[in-house]
């Protein structure tokens, strides 16, 4: 039902064919650079933009796999990206789109598991898949 | 004297946006020096408005996010359930972050950059 707030529990991330164990949570960021269309002018009171081109990163967070090493690295072929807001919905949706790996962050701390977030930019359009 | 509670606000874009939770309405003024030798104390002239929009509301399913990313619209804020106290202007949908994660309901902020020359507009009955 289209609407209804959706909760991360049934979520999940795919890059090219691997589909990240572990996962506990995704963002994507998509922006627009906006350009200043300001003129003057004697009735001016707010200032006026443009739109720019679009673009987006995104992030993937999992606990680490153990025995494993990560699993996309920084300089990865680039592949899409999916990121779904519930896999066993059909119709919830999901964002696909060609991306490149930028990088992961590894951490661990004395009192909790060991998380590794990727890092991924959009070479291309982002589109919202739906079932 | 009257208050209006959160609960009954709403955000919309061209049509409401879904299961809203928050906004934040940021309006500037720029403004110029016109300091001069001789003052007493700084002098500065009003130039333009400018606002942005931060709106927050639950992941909701089949949104399709991208389709509106760069497009400009009418952004209204209802200050009460039912309309008729709002602030509105027309502005530039520059960013959407959505975040799923596994132990609550997903995110999605979605970011405004002011783009109307007569600034916003405030109907208060």
């Amino acid at each position: 039902m289209a609407n209804e707030p959706i909760h991360g529990k049934g979520g999940k991330a795919k890059f090219d064919t691997t589909e990240f164990a572990n996962e506990i949570r995704w963002t994507i960021n998509l922006h627009n650079t906006a350009a200043d269309s300001t003129a003057m002018h004697a009735s001016n009171t707010g200032r006026t933009r443009v739109a720019g081109i679009n673009g987006g990163t995104a992030d993937v967070e999992c606990y680490y796999l153990a025995d494993a090493s990560p699993e996309v690295l920084p300089g990865a072929t680039a592949a899409t990206l999916e990121l779904w807001r519930a896999a066993s919905d059909a119709g919830a949706g999901y964002y696909t789109g060609p991306a490149k790996c930028t990088g992961y962050d590894l951490g661990a701390t004395i009192d909790g598991v060991e998380t590794i977030t990727y890092h991924f930019i959009f070479t291309d359009e982002v589109e919202i898949a739906i079932i | 004297m009257g208050v209006y509670h959160g609960k009954s606000a709403m955000a919309g874009f061209g049509g409401d946006l879904n299961n809203m939770v928050n906004f934040t309405l940021t309006t500037t003024v720029e403004m110029a020096s016109s300091t001069a030798m001789g003052d007493t104390w700084e002098n500065h002239e009003y130039g333009l408005t400018d606002f942005t929009i931060t709106a927050e509301s639950h992941n909701v399913d089949a949104l399709d996010t991208p389709a509106i990313l760069g497009t400009s619209a009418e952004v209204t804020l209802d200050l009460e359930d039912g309309g008729t106290d709002k602030i509105a202007g027309t502005a530039l949908l520059t960013s959407i972050v959505e975040t799923q994660p596994v132990d609550d309901i997903g995110k999605i902020t979605f970011g405004f950059e002011g783009n109307d020359a007569d600034g916003l507009t405030y109907t208060i009955s």
